[in-house]
């Protein structure tokens, strides 16, 4: 099943994505970034395909910087989009 | 033993925050923002929950609040990270080192510096901060509550001024913050806060932190590992990571968490009756006694009283207090020197009396006791 994976510059910033989804219902969790993905803070979103409206829409919202969105699974994962605005 | 120095500190927390800090120590939290293994991530997510409540605390969002381990140092990042030589900044003659010396620093290096002047009182009215303004004023750094004194800056006004005129304002809250809630501003400027949290927010000391509003850029003053963009030469500069280099005080983030729980818990306007109505009690009490010279220009300051007897050294009465009657006060010059030039008591100094929350009535009585007493061998 595809997933999406949201990637941050700032660990602080992804935990605030992390909690908002919590608070939301939405079942995302951080996870280590896979090593394909390079920079970040070395961590990410990992969210079903299913949430992805409802977490952009979170994430634009609350200001939350987006380092970039990928999509896939597993060890493949491509890049979708830098920017959710 | 009778505290009575909790503007330097406050020294009973509630049982909630020690239980918090001890918590954090028992084993289930790694580095925050380093790693992303069970502990850490578990770390991380108990600062995001420590930002976010103090976020809420003081109205702003959990993104807009850096933790820094005190007043001092969130001053200082804001100071020298957001000011450049091209500046000019008009601050008061109320402040704490802790803004001064930092802006004599950026002053050295060419940014101008004015003072808005202060009254007999020792104080000063928002008309004066106007008239103090330059056509070239880009900001002003100003001290909410005197920590001599606890007199209130006229909040709301210089807000407003600065909304007006486009000048960053730099908040010193470190006393204020606690006591009162903020008040409500019409328009909010762009702004730095920096506020410390074992003071009267009750936390533990080597809390603190630095709040953003609007769009203000900073350069980092303290670079090192921010666990994100590891090979860049650079420190990050977003916030929150430009204010927060190197490992977090994870323990007393959790405890000052704990601590605006609690005052929320309690209510703020509920704590601040008490400690006003502590202050109010010493305040009607010294009235009477002879050679006692109060300072302060509000009745409704916040829970700070200074003072002096006759000519007495300041230290002298405090040492007295402390070793004849086991009351703890702060003598000397309080970190405030240009208020303590203004005002003439630059070699006496002043008795400084400050309050929490856990002070009582019986405290204050004795205390006033004791003053009478040692002001009559002023006689
Ligand atoms: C007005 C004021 N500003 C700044 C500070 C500095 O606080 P900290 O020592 O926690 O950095 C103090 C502390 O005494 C203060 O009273």
């Amino acid at each position: 099943m595809s997933q999406l994976l949201y990637t941050f510059s700032s660990s602080h910033t992804a935990m605030e994505a992390e909690l908002l989804c919590e608070d939301a219902g939405h079942p995302c969790r951080l996870i280590p970034l896979p090593s394909m993905i390079s920079a970040g803070c070395g961590l990410a979103l990992l969210c079903p395909d299913a949430y992805g409206a409802a977490v952009n829409h979170l994430l634009t919202t609350h200001r939350l910087h987006l380092e970039g969105l990928y999509q896939g699974g597993g060890k493949t994962w491509e890049k979708v989009c830098h920017d959710l605005s | 033993m009778i505290y009575l120095d909790q503007s330097a500190t406050s020294l009973k927390k509630p049982a909630e925050v020690a239980r918090a800090v001890y918590q954090a120590l028992t084993g289930t939290l790694g580095n925050p923002a380093r790693g992303a293994h069970q502990a850490a991530l578990e770390a991380l997510k108990a600062v995001g929950r420590a930002r976010r409540s103090l976020a809420d605390f003081f109205g702003v969002g959990p993104m807009d609040l850096a933790f820094t381990p005190n007043a001092t140092y969130a001053l200082n990042i804001a100071i020298k990270g957001a000011l450049s030589k091209k500046d000019r900044v008009l601050t008061t003659r109320l402040e704490h080192n802790s803004m001064l010396r930092p802006l004599y620093e950026m002053q050295a290096q060419g940014m101008a510096l004015d003072f808005v002047p202060l009254n007999k009182q020792g104080f000063y009215h928002w008309a004066d901060v106007r008239s103090a303004l330059r056509p070239d004023t880009t900001a002003i750094a100003v001290n909410a509550m005197s920590n001599v004194t606890g007199d209130i800056a006229p909040l709301p006004e210089i807000a407003e001024l600065c909304f007006k005129r486009d000048l960053l304002l730099i908040l010193d809250l470190s006393q204020y913050a606690g006591t009162r809630p903020l008040p409500v501003m019409k328009n909010h400027p762009r702004a730095l806060i920096a506020f410390t949290g074992h003071k009267s927010l009750y936390g533990p000391q080597g809390s603190g932190g630095l709040i953003r509003r609007g769009p203000v850029t900073l350069r980092p003053l303290i670079t090192g590992g921010s666990g994100v963009l590891s090979f860049s030469h650079t420190h990050p500069d977003s916030f929150p990571e430009v204010c927060e280099a190197g490992t977090l005080n994870v323990p007393a983030i959790l405890g000052l968490e704990a601590a605006v729980k609690w005052l929320t818990r309690q209510g703020l306007m509920h704590v601040q009756e008490q400690v006003d109505a502590l202050r109010l009690q010493l305040m009607e009490g010294i009235q009477s006694i002879p050679h006692l010279k109060v300072y302060g220009a509000q009745r409704d300051a916040g829970p700070v009283a200074a003072f002096n007897i006759a000519g007495m050294d300041s230290g002298a009465v405090s040492q007295l207090l402390d070793e004849q009657y086991g009351i703890m006060t702060r003598p000397g010059a309080h970190c405030a020197p240009l208020w303590h030039e203004a005002m003439g008591t630059r070699e006496q100094g002043a008795v400084r009396f400050s309050f929490s929350c856990f002070n009582t009535q019986e405290e204050i009585d004795m205390a006033i006791a004791a003053l009478r007493a040692i002001a009559k061998t002023a006689d």
